[in-house]
Parts: C-alpha cells; structure tokens; sequence
C-alpha cells in the first residue's frame, strides 16, 4: 500500500547510508577545484544506484520515484556531492520522451553514469535564452543559460526550446558548460554557453511535466535528509555537551526547540513521500511536487539554522560540518523555486479554478 | 493542475487489501447505518436545547450498542468487535463520511471502558461495562485538580479507607461532561506518604452519591463543557476501586496508541471540511465587495493552510501504513497531536480573519461571516493546545522519548 516502505527499500536505503558513511567526502569540493565527489560517484555507479530509475531493458535499476526519493535522501543526509537527482531527471526525460534508437544509445551511458547529466528547466526565462535550429538530420543549440544549479560536471545537458510553438527537449554534449563558484559546493552550479551547439531532438512530443516534478521531489528528498541528520548530530550533541552542571538538552529553551525541529523534519519527509507516491501511481503530481518543495526545503533551512544555534559557537566553525549541512539546504531552498513561489502556485490551483 | 486539491482519504485512496472478513464487516456497518442513520440525523436537526441533544446522543448509543457498533475495539465478551485495524480504519472513515453522531458516552468507552478491561476483576467488568456500553451509564474523567494540571501526579484530593469503604474528599476541575455524567472515574490520593505516584488510586464514583457537588464553568466560548466537582465524604465501597490500592498510576496508562493512529482520520477530515468552506467563503465577496482571495497575504496563508491540513494526512497515512503493516506506531503518531492541535488553532484563526472587518460581528448579526460560527470556532480551539496535554508538555514527551533528551530535573522518575 501507499507509504508502506518494504523490505527491499530499507535494504536499499541501509546501502546509500552505508556507502556514503564510508565513501562520501564532500569536503573535497571545498578543498580543492572537484564538481564532484568523483569516488563516490563511482562507487554509485557500479552498485547501479545511478541508473535506478531507467528501464531494466536499458541496464537501469527499474525503479521508480520511492526507490529514488530514498536514495536522495540519503544522499542529503551525508550532503554527497553528487548530481544524482539531476542526473535522474534527465535520464527520465530521455526514457519519457527519446525514440526506442533514442533510448537505446542515450539511456546505456546515463544508466551507467558514464556520462553525467544536467538537465534545463522549461521556464519561460530558459526558454527564451535558447533557440533551436534544424541542421540536416541534427539540431543546433544557440543562446546562452546563465544558471543550471547542479551541472559543474555534466558531460551532456537536457534543453528545452521551443520549436514549431511546442517546447521540444533535446541533446547536447557538446555546449560549453563553465562551473560557477556556488555558496554550497556540494552542488555546483554552471552556466552553458551554447554557440550553435550539435544536439539531437527527442523524438516525443507530450508536453511532459514529470521531469520537473521529479527533480522537484527528489532536491526535497535531499533537504529532508539533510535535515534529519543535522537534527540527529544536535540531538546528540545536547545530551553530551554540560552547562551549569547538566546536559543541555535538560533546558526546555533547547529541547522544545529540538522537538519543534522533529516536527519540522518528520513534516519535510511525509510531504517527500506524498510525492514520491504520487509521481510512483503516475497521477497528477505538480501539487504534490510543490507541497514537498514548500515544505521540504523551508523546514530543513529552518532546522539546519537551529542546529547551528544549539551548537553555540562550535556550530559556526569551519570545522564543524553544520556548514554544510547550512549551504546545502539554503542552496536547495533557492533552487527550483522557492517555498514561497510553490505556495503561490498552490494558491492559484485552489484559488483561481 | 488536474489534481484533486482538497482530496478527502476515501477508502479508495488508501488502497489497502481488504479480507472477506474485512470486506463483509464494512457491508455490515453500512448497511446499519442505512437503516438507522436517517431517523436519528432528522431527530438532531430537530433537537433545539442542549438537553435535548444530551438525549438522543444517548438514545443512538443504546442503537449503536444494540447493533454491536458501540466500542468496536473492546472484546466480543463485552460487547464489542475486537475490530482489527483495517475495520477500525473502515469504521471511523465512514463515521466521519456519513456525519455519523458522537455518542453520549464516548469518554467512558475509550478511555475507561479499555482500563477496566485490562485491569478490573469480573466482577467490576459485569457491573459497569455493559451500561458503559449502551449509554445507561455516561461517564466522566476526573483527573485533573486545581493544583494538579500538566503535574497530574501531584493531586491532593484525598481517599481514606474506612472499613470497606472510601471516603473521598477534595476537588476536580475541568471535567468535561460531568453536568450530564452518572458516573465518574477519577483518581485520588490513597497514600499521602508514599512517593507522588504510588500513594495514587483509580476509582469509580457514582455522580449521585452524597457528597457530590458539581458547578459548571462557562467556557471561553460561552459554553458550558466542563465543570468543578466537589467532593465531600463521599463514600464509595473498596469494591469500585480497579486495580491494587495506591496502584493508580498504572492502571492509568492504558495506552491507545494503535487506536490514535487510525483516529487521525476523523481529524483529518473535520480539518478538510473547515478549509474547504473557508475556501468557498475567500472566493466571494464581502458585502462591500472586497474577495479574501485577492489578497496576496491571504493568498499565502490559504496555500500554507491547505499544505498543513494535507501534512495532517500524509503523517497519518504514513502512520497507518505502519499500523497496518503490523508495526509499531513511528514518531509520526507522537507528533500528530502537538502538529495537529497547532494545525486545527491555526486554521480557525485563518478562517475568523477571511472575514476582513467583518469578521468582529457574532452571531446575530446578518453580515456575521459563516453566521457567526468562525468566532466560536476560533475560540473554541484556544483550547485544543490544553486538553489532554499541554503542547509544552507533548514537546517534553517528544524532546525525551524520540530525541533521547534528559528528563526535567524536577520530573519524578
Ligand atoms: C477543553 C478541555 C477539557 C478538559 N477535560 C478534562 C476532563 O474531562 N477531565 C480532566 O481530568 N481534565 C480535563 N481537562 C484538563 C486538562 O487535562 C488540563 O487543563 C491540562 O492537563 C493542563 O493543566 P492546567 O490546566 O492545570 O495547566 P497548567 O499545568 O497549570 O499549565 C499552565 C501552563 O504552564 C505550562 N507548563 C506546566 N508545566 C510545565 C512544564 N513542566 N514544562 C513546561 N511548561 C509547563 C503549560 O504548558 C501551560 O502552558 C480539560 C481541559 C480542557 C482545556
């Protein structure tokens, strides 16, 4: 039944923790120039948690949006730097809307994570910084898109256009995408440059909604783990830190302070699934898709600030990894709209039919 | 967007299996409430004066008990279904669909019938339960005192053993229902020298006995829900006390977890029928023609009430699937209480102010918003964060059993 979590997705979500407790570092892309955590990223690769999403008769996972949400919530939790739910949407794009050759040739590497995917979002300023022009059998990309959160690596770009009055989704590996120095590191943003760009046209039509919705779902899902872990680091740290004699998770400022943040967390997880069955049983998912953006995203920046402020001033420290855990979801918030901007739409749909 | 916006959780949303079992017990109910329902909807129409409505709520318990549907969760012997969890999902669902009636003594069957069960002799089980169960008995709660609220192990009302009896005498306060109870359970301090929670014991007391007073307090709202009861040398014999002398406090702890978590959905859908109608009411124009939906500010808080009222569900749903997956309840059922009584004030906040300028005339007036029902409804609910648990006390409960914190230095242990 809906919200019913098997066996198989606790496995799968023991095997995310697990690999990223052992393999994630994502200080790495504060350190040094990294976009992504390259072993990490290899390691997800061949556990075939990449391609989870693709068809079974491309080599992906065949799984669905719950496997998905679990993994990007894991993912959050550890603020791996990976573009896995980029990566996701843009993979569900080509399986949506390629041709079968299309398929076949384009969703192996992404299934396998040989390439890295970034994916443009159809909004109406994307749409009218990029044109398309037929050239032969192939397509050209011109224009330019300042900001693709999340696509320092990608090797191939997911790009909307608009071609004979329909918004069209094509292909290119060959736009010059230049990563941007980003607040949080751990998704580095870039901007594409696309100069009459070769692309290649998905053959598909429909006007589909559901990769947006996806990646909607999915950047909640992260946020929703980052602030479940920062939300368990300071329940720990509150009973293992003493003032005035005792823990200071004993002081009720604090602890109805760490209950208010389960309620935020438990709140951003609940709309992530929502979501996440919702887009699984193929309904109408751009509202749920908000609620979880809405609330997911809001909470987690709200609950990572008040693990920063139990944490005194260790909290607000270099060393301590709250800062992380802070730029992500702040990150998160901005990107794909903001819990503001999803209430308005929420707003229009109950208000305005 | 093509999606239901205000989904309410039919039984087909929840796509749960149902057994033949299952499956014929929903025939059973509905086809009960087909023949029973009608007569007792038109009588509540009619009924005018509290007392009249105390009437009949008693009268479609002795229908419902008759029909087996009184405390669905209580064991066959005693009247009821041992309903599994997916009949009990089923059973609240349609109440709540069907505007199915309270019954009169609701107190007394989820919360003391389930004690007696679990700790009374046979004896007392015989006695009291079934006119608990057909509303010849409507009880009340007597718990909390002057001096003991969110402390409730700190009461003072004093119960002496004389012979075998027990002479009770002190005060409760804010016993709801106790104006129409004939019965009340109540906890009383046997052992004045023993630590806070042992010197405590469970014990029922007849409503009619000498010695018992009951005031009435008048409500925020006007109402009058709950009261004072005084007591005097009341003497009940040691037979009525359940459980061991000065055992009290566990006897009390009889928990409902598994029953709070199906119990959401009768929330859940008072919550989705008052937005729903505040929805309505945004989209018309006020008599001097200005729309709550216009305003960008409103705008914002209906969106963020519609996402709260639906947070309500989904923590519930992912409840129940846990429930009826044979789980444990997650934290999701310990937070719904501190969440949804904050949700359900909220909301009726939200609904009082849609009304603009008009939302200060009551009832009475013509231009009153919803006749007058926001106002009530609002002030009605300041008390949902009280009852039955502060919300400071639910934060403690949450802070300590789910986060691990320490307990209150000045908790007993
Ligand atoms: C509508 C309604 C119906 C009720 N019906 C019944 C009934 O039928 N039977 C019955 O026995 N009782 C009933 N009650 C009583 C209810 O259980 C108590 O009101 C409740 O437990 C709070 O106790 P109090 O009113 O004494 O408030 P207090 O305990 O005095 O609380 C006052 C304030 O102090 C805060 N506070 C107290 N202790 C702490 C602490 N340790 N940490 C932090 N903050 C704290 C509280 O949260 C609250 O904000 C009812 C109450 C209401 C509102």
């Amino acid at each position: 039944m809906k919200f019913e979590f098997t066996e198989e997705h606790q496995a799968l979500r023991s095997l995310i923790a697990g690999v990223c407790e052992q393999q994630a570092d994502p200080r790495a892309c504060y350190d040094g120039q990294s976009m992504i955590d390259t072993r990490l990223w290899s390691v997800l690769c061949s556990a075939g948690v990449v391609g989870v999403g693709v068809p079974e008769a491309y080599e992906g996972g065949g799984g669905g949006p719950v496997e998905q949400v679990i993994i990007a919530e894991e993912l959050g939790r550890a603020v791996a730097a990976v573009p896995f739910s980029e990566h996701a949407a843009a993979a569900e794009t080509v399986a949506l809307l390629g041709s079968e050759e299309q398929r076949k040739r384009l969703l192996f590497p992404l299934a396998r994570g040989e390439a890295v995917a970034g994916i443009v979002l159809p909004t109406p300023a994307n749409l009218k910084a990029v044109e398309a022009h037929r050239d032969g059998a192939r397509w050209r990309l011109s224009g330019h898109i300042p900001l693709i959160p999340n696509a320092g690596a990608a090797t191939a770009l997911l790009v909307p256009a608009h071609e004979d009055g329909q918004v069209r989704w094509l292909v290119t590996e060959a736009a010059q995408v230049s990563a941007l120095p980003t607040v949080d590191r751990t998704r580095p943003a870039a901007a594409a440059e696309f100069g009459d760009a070769d692309a290649e046209l998905l053959s598909g039509t429909d006007i589909s909604e559901r990769p947006g919705e996806l990646l909607m779902t999915l950047a909640a899902a992260e946020a929703a783990g980052a602030a479940a872990s920062a939300l368990q680091t300071t329940a720990r740290y509150t009973t293992e830190r003493h003032q005035f004699g005792l823990p200071i998770g004993t002081f009720q400022a604090v602890k109805h302070r760490l209950a208010d943040m389960l309620v935020a967390v438990e709140n951003a997880r609940s709309a992530v699934y929502g979501a996440a069955w919702a887009l699984a049983e193929g309904e109408t998912a751009a509202l749920s898709a908000s609620l979880a953006q809405a609330v997911a995203t809001g909470n987690a920046v709200a609950v990572v600030s008040d693990a920063v402020q139990l944490h005194g001033g260790i909290g607000v420290t270099w060393e301590c990894d709250l800062h992380l855990y802070l730029r992500r979801v702040k990150a998160l918030e901005a990107t794909y709209g903001s819990p503001s901007t999803h209430r308005g739409r929420i707003a229009d749909s109950l208000l305005d039919r | 967007m093509q999606q239901e916006t205000l989904a309410p959780s039919g039984l087909g949303e929840l796509d749960i299996d149902l057994s033949e079992d299952d499956a014929a017990f929903a025939e059973e109910w509905m086809t009960w409430l087909d023949t029973h329902l009608p007569a007792m909807h038109e009588k509540l129409a009619d009924a005018g004066r509290d007392a009249d409505k105390q009437a009949l709520a008693r009268d479609w318990q002795s229908q419902m008990a008759a029909g087996g549907w009184a405390a669905i969760t209580w064991p066959l012997e005693f009247g009821g279904r041992a309903a599994t969890a997916r009949q009990q999902l089923i059973f609240y669902l349609t109440s709540a669909e069907r505007r199915v009636p309270p019954l009169a003594g609701r107190i007394g069957i989820n919360l003391c019938g389930p004690t007696l069960i679990a700790h009374g002799t046979s004896e007392q089980q015989q006695r009291f339960l079934p006119p608990m169960l057909d509303g010849r008995h409507v009880w009340c709660q007597g718990f909390s005192e002057p001096g003991a609220g969110s402390d409730l192990a700190s009461l003072r009302t004093r119960g002496v053993v004389d012979g075998d009896s027990l002479v009770i005498t002190g005060q409760k306060i804010w016993t709801s229902g106790a104006q129409y109870a004939d019965w009340m359970f109540a906890l009383v301090r046997t052992d004045p020298d023993a630590p806070k929670r042992r010197g405590i014991s469970f014990v029922l007391v007849p409503m009619t006995a000498n010695g018992i007073e009951v005031r009435p307090i008048r409500q925020i709202s006007g109402d009058a829900g709950f009261n004072e009861v005084f007591l005097d040398e009341v003497r009940v014999p040691l037979t009525n006390v359940i459980g061991e002398l000065n055992g009290g406090w566990n006897v009390t702890r009889t928990t409902l977890a598994n029953e709070r978590a199906i119990l959401f959905m009768g929330q859940q859908m008072a919550l989705t029928a008052t937005l729903r109608k505040a929805i309505t009411m945004a989209k018309v124009a006020d008599p001097q023609g200005v729309r709550a939906a216009d305003d960008p500010h409103f705008r914002d808080r209906i969106a963020q009430a519609w996402i709260d009222v639906e947070l309500v569900r989904l923590n519930g749903m992912r409840n129940l699937a846990r429930v009826l997956a044979g789980k444990e309840p997650g934290p999701e059922g310990a937070m719904s209480k501190l969440f949804g009584q904050h949700v359900e004030q909220k909301l009726h906040e939200l609904a009082l102010d849609l009304g603009g300028e008009f939302a200060i005339l009551d009832r009475g007036a013509p231009d009153a918003p919803n006749r007058g029902k926001w106002a009530l409804g609002w002030l009605r609910t300041r008390a949902s964060t009280i009852g039955g648990g502060t919300s400071e006390i639910q934060r403690n409960v949450l802070a300590e059993r789910i986060l691990g914190q320490p307990r209150d230095p000045w908790a007993d242990a």
